[in-house]
């Protein structure tokens, strides 16, 4: 049971005259994990929606294994949704949740048993078959509405923010197992979420999606690493990347700290349009400078002790705000100024205007060692 | 709930059974009424204990319905027409209206607010307002006393299916959706899922529309001439005398007693249901 493959061809939604999804494209191959992550009202649900046929796209097509899906109904795509607030038959048993969409498919008696009985070794709920909804706690129910996508033995599952509505504890426990599933499994999954942590760690490939249009798809560290916009870049990553307008020197090949020294660039600016662009510096990136050139300071102006990590605040050249992270044994107060330095390999360029990245002519995309060092 | 001792609020407790007894004395009397000859309540002598002759005077409630003086209905034939009376009111209400619910909460089709509207608006229109052309319109079907006359016009009903579009619209809709993916059509989301859920409301609105359906009085005195189609209400009505005829008080007084106890029965028996379907949504 490996799933199907999911093309989604030039899909467009609009709602009246709002467009929610402005023509988007994507090969999901057999046995992925996709994961689309946005912030709320990006349209990642409504896509998964048409994927599942609950909704009607406006123009475009989706596959599934090959077969164009566009006028077929929910229910013969062969694909099972989990839903973020379980959807369970609130009076029918966990045995009955799981088995109804086999009765409805007219399964013969005992491959429904053997089937429900495999669901529920795996997430197991063997002991809980004869409760209803209500006397599940939300870790429990979660695994019903997951049991009952799985003894559909679909082509894909769909999930639309499974884990938002549990507890954060609960939420890491569960994403571990949705994990297992999958990789036990082996089915394709498309998975719709906004919390950037379960996106990461859950997917094969990530989908950043952005006022209705796919703004960047890759792996994970791809995604972390090559922002493909100035979006993407602020999204993904946790304190955000610090994003400061800077001045592009003549030869392209170096920002100016506004007010400030230059910091060397990896090589210079491919296609940049004008002189100013949209500097990105993770706060992980940027390290305390043991005598460098190339470095800048910071007055101190508040610090969050996190335990393992240290988060300092503080102006930029008076300017724009700029958020460090240190390691926990970092001793540092306010008041205090910190000289800081960040490799040239670990500054994202984006044109000010489109948002898009600018890559650089020396090997954009291998990370540089020893050049300043 | 909690459980307070009497000497804890004996004022509450002091002004409850005021209240209830205000309540409980004029049915009191009627089950005292109820045990005595005609003559002692005629002679206005009848105490306030229980009389010798409480046997006989159901019996004759129930059988003739005729003291000495009025010629009534038996008690038994008119009870069995409230009874096909009520169950069909109730019944056909809450069928008719769980039905246009469905329709009007869970499809889209062209007018359908208009619609909506339209049963909205009815609840304006009390049964007396519109009971001349409805009557006009159901002695024009031949229907004057049959029991399709009786029922037909008083099973459609603004409220009932406002109440259950209420209950539908917190059926959340991640559940039709997955209904759908589940492969389970309209029919089968309607009777796996939206009738199981709404069973408590169901059996709410059982309790009140039995109970409307039973005191109905204005249209079942339109409706139906001959004796044999009155219905309790009715025939209790049409047992006190006029003009110089007395009034077989002890056979009334046992009559309504009598047309006392299905209702009774309903609420006693539902009422764990109705309490639910009232407090609870049953999610």
């Amino acid at each position: 049971m490996n799933g199907a493959h999911i093309r989604i061809v030039n899909i467009r939604k609009n709602f009246g005259k709002v467009c929610v999804i402005e023509g988007v494209n994507c090969d999901i191959r057999e046995s992925e994990f996709i994961v689309i992550l946005g912030p709320s009202g990006c349209g990642k649900s409504t896509l998964l929606r048409i994927i599942a046929g609950l909704e009607t796209a406006t123009e475009g097509e989706i596959y599934i294994g090959g077969k164009i899906m566009n006028q077929v109904e929910p229910k013969d795509r062969n694909i099972a949704m989990v839903f973020q607030n379980y959807a369970l038959y609130p009076h029918m048993t966990v045995w009955n949740n799981m088995a109804y969409g086999l009765k409805d498919r007219k399964m013969p008696k005992t491959e429904i048993e053997a089937r429900v009985k495999k669901a529920a070794d795996i997430l197991g709920l063997d002991g809980l078959m004869q409760r209803t909804p209500r006397q599940l706690s939300g870790g429990q129910r979660q695994r019903v509405a997951m049991g009952r996508a799985i003894v559909r033995n679909p082509a894909a599952f769909l999930f639309d923010e499974p884990l938002s509505n549990l507890d954060a504890k609960l939420r890491v426990q569960m994403r571990l197992e949705i994990k297992k599933l999958h990789q036990s499994v082996r089915t394709t999954s498309i998975y719709v979420t906004h919390d950037q942590v379960e996106a990461m760690t859950l997917a094969d490939r990530l989908i950043v999606m952005n006022a209705g249009k796919f703004d960047h798809v890759g792996t994970p560290m791809d995604v972390y690493e090559r922002p493909a916009t100035l979006f993407v870049a602020g999204f993904i990553g946790s304190p955000a990347m610090n994003i400061i307008p800077m001045e592009l020197s003549s030869e392209e090949d170096a920002v100016k700290i506004p007010g400030g020294s230059w910091l060397p660039l990896a090589g210079r600016l491919m296609n940049a349009r004008n002189k100013s662009v949209m500097v990105g510096m993770r706060p992980e990136h940027i390290t305390l400078a043991q005598g460098e050139m190339e470095s800048f300071q910071i007055p101190v102006e508040f610090v969050e002790v996190l335990g393992a990590d240290t988060l300092v605040h503080g102006p930029l050249n008076g300017e724009s705000q700029l958020t460090i992270r240190l390691p926990g044994s970092f001793k540092v107060s306010e008041g205090d100024k910190l000289k800081l330095r960040i490799r040239p390999e670990d500054l994202h360029m984006f044109d000010s205007r489109t948002g898009l990245r600018l890559m650089t002519h020396s090997n954009p995309n291998r990370r540089l060692h020893g050049q300043m060092l | 709930m909690k459980d307070y001792a009497l000497h804890d609020n004996w004022q509450a407790h002091f002004f409850l059974i005021i209240g209830v007894a205000v309540l409980a004395f004029p049915v009191y009397l009627a089950l005292i009424g109820s045990t005595w000859d005609a003559g002692t309540i005629a002679r206005g002598e009848m105490p306030l204990y229980p009389g010798p002759d409480m046997i006989s005077n159901y019996l004759q409630a129930w059988g003739s319905g005729s003291g000495e003086r009025v010629m009534g209905v038996p008690a038994a034939t008119m009870m069995l027409n409230s009874l096909i009376m009520a169950l069909a009111i109730s019944l056909g209400k809450i069928a008719i209206s769980l039905i246009s619910a469905y329709a009007v909460v869970f499809f889209q089709f062209p007018g359908r607010m208009f619609f909506f509207w339209m049963i909205f608006v009815t609840l304006m229109l009390p049964v007396e307002v519109r009971i001349i052309p409805t009557y006009k319109v159901v002695s024009d079907l031949g229907m004057i006393n049959s029991y399709m006359g009786l029922t037909i016009p008083l099973i459609a009903s603004a409220t009932a299916t406002l109440l259950f579009r209420q209950f539908f619209l917190t059926i959340p809709d991640e559940l039709v959706e997955a209904a759908r993916i589940d492969g389970a059509g309209p029919l089968r989301f309607f009777w796996d899922t939206v009738l199981p859920l709404s069973r408590t409301n169901i059996a709410a609105l059982f309790v009140i529309m039995f109970i409307y359906g039973w005191n109905q009085y204005l249209w079942p005195l339109l409706i139906t001439t001959s004796k044999d189609m009155s219905t309790i209400v009715i025939g209790i009505v049409k047992m006190i005398g006029t003009g110089d005829a007395q009034t077989d008080w002890q056979i009334i007084m046992a009559a309504t007693i009598l047309a006392m106890l299905p209702p009774v029965m309903i609420v006693v028996f539902m009422q764990r249901w109705f309490v639910k379907g009232l407090v609870d949504s049953d999610k």
